[in-house]
């Protein structure tokens, strides 16, 4: 591997400046990726410079910790955010994730990045009123930094490999974690196959983010019809490539969820209710079948505030949702 | 040999089609390398890539649907 260039600037104005120039930003500016803030992130996640991330075979990228560091290092990331864009990372470039498509769509496919687990709450990683949107540091910059990666290593450039017809503010950032508090339900991680002490992030490439507003129903049978509506009202192609095992995440907001505790309704309970109403045949074209293969590729996720009648629908793209655990190389390194 | 690579979103195949039949009005082509992907948002199958990298002179695709 061939050292990193290093580039002096007279200023951090200067150097801002110089980043647009080159197109190495997201049009924001850049905090400057300095060598020892690059060693300081990969301390934290216990990672030498050249480890390899993931790769993406058909445009011959190869992405390494130190890429992946300088990138988190620009978005704003604090040191102890970077175990969580390693496993953002390497989730979203898993053969299955697809970065390829993902990331070159016409569509303008977003990634959300689900957090799980104790260092939700370490990092003071948002899940509550407003947590899809702007005023959390972890959210913000987490989220970011995998959108830099894409961009500055994967070379989705808008108008060169990414070809998005529009794209979507949400390709600046988009980030949150699960309000595990909110409830008993077994948080996403968990039903995924990890324990509940290991924290993990989820990365989800969504075609379109739809709102499912329901402010009438007041049981958690009501609930589910007006998901299945708003879902079918959009349709999931499916894909044999994906095979059986395409997602769907479904955000259930604080007043739709409260329903579900009430009546005692687990996570697992949506699900069943909600995998043959999804799959069976359309009816019209306002009406059309959700393929998810099985029930367990209802991802449901806790997250949102107080008030509004809502839950959030993250479509998918041609990916699956991976869960990556988050390592970290020692106790107090985070 | 001229490969067509369809990604099988509306009449994609039928405008490659047509596309080739007045490319061989122009030229004297082979019958053409065509290749129609599983899915459509991922790279042809290795079989298919080989196939094309290797016999095809140029490629034709579009993006799109």
């Amino acid at each position: 591997m061939t050292a990193p260039a290093q580039h002096a600037y007279d200023s951090y104005e200067a150097l801002v400046e110089d980043y647009f120039e080159r197109g190495w930003t997201d049009g924001l500016p850049i905090m400057p990726p300095t060598p020892d803030k690059v060693a300081m992130f990969l301390e934290h996640a216990g990672l030498s410079g050249g480890e390899v991330l993931g790769t993406v075979p058909t445009r011959e990228v190869i992405c390494t910790a130190e890429q992946a560091a300088a990138n988190a290092v620009m978005a704003g990331c604090r040191p102890e955010y970077f175990p969580v864009v390693v496993a953002a990372v390497r989730a979203h470039l898993h053969p299955k994730g697809n970065c390829h498509s993902t990331t070159g769509t016409l569509s303008g496919a977003a990634q959300a990045v689900v957090i799980n687990g104790p260092i939700r709450n370490e990092l003071d990683v948002a899940s509550g009123a407003g947590c899809f949107g702007p005023g959390f540091r972890a959210n913000a910059t987490i989220g970011r930094a995998l959108r830099l990666v894409i961009r500055n290593v994967c070379r989705g450039i808008p108008g060169f490999l990414d070809r998005a017809s529009y794209s979507t503010p949400a390709r600046y950032s988009f980030c949150f974690g699960e309000n595990e508090e909110a409830s008993d339900w077994a948080p996403l991680h968990v039903q995924r196959g990890l324990d509940p002490e290991q924290s993990a992030v989820t990365v989800h490439s969504l075609m379109k983010m739809v709102e499912a507003t329901d402010f009438t129903s007041r049981n958690a049978e009501g609930v589910c019809e007006s998901l299945v509506a708003n879902i079918r009202a959009n349709g999931i192609a499916g894909d044999s490539w994906l095979g059986e095992d395409g997602n769907v995440v479904i955000v259930i907001g604080h007043e739709h969820h409260r329903f579900f505790t009430e009546e005692g309704w687990s996570k697992s309970d949506i699900q069943q209710y909600l995998w043959p109403r999804l799959n069976a045949p359309a009816t019209g074209a306002a009406d059309r079948m959700a393929r998810i293969g099985k029930p367990e590729g209802i991802l449901i996720v806790a997250a949102g505030g107080a008030g509004m009648g809502a839950s959030w629908l993250l479509l998918p793209h041609l990916a699956l949702a991976i869960t990556e655990p988050i390592r970290r190389p020692r106790p107090d390194a985070c | 040999m001229v490969g067509l690579v369809a990604n099988g979103l509306g009449d994609g195949e039928i405008f490659l089609d047509a596309l080739y039949d007045e490319l061989a009005k122009l030229s004297d082509l082979q019958a053409p390398l065509k290749v129609v992907k599983s899915s459509v948002s991922i790279p042809p199958e290795p079989g298919d890539w080989s196939r094309l990298t290797e016999e095809a002179t140029v490629a034709i695709t579009g993006f799109g649907g």
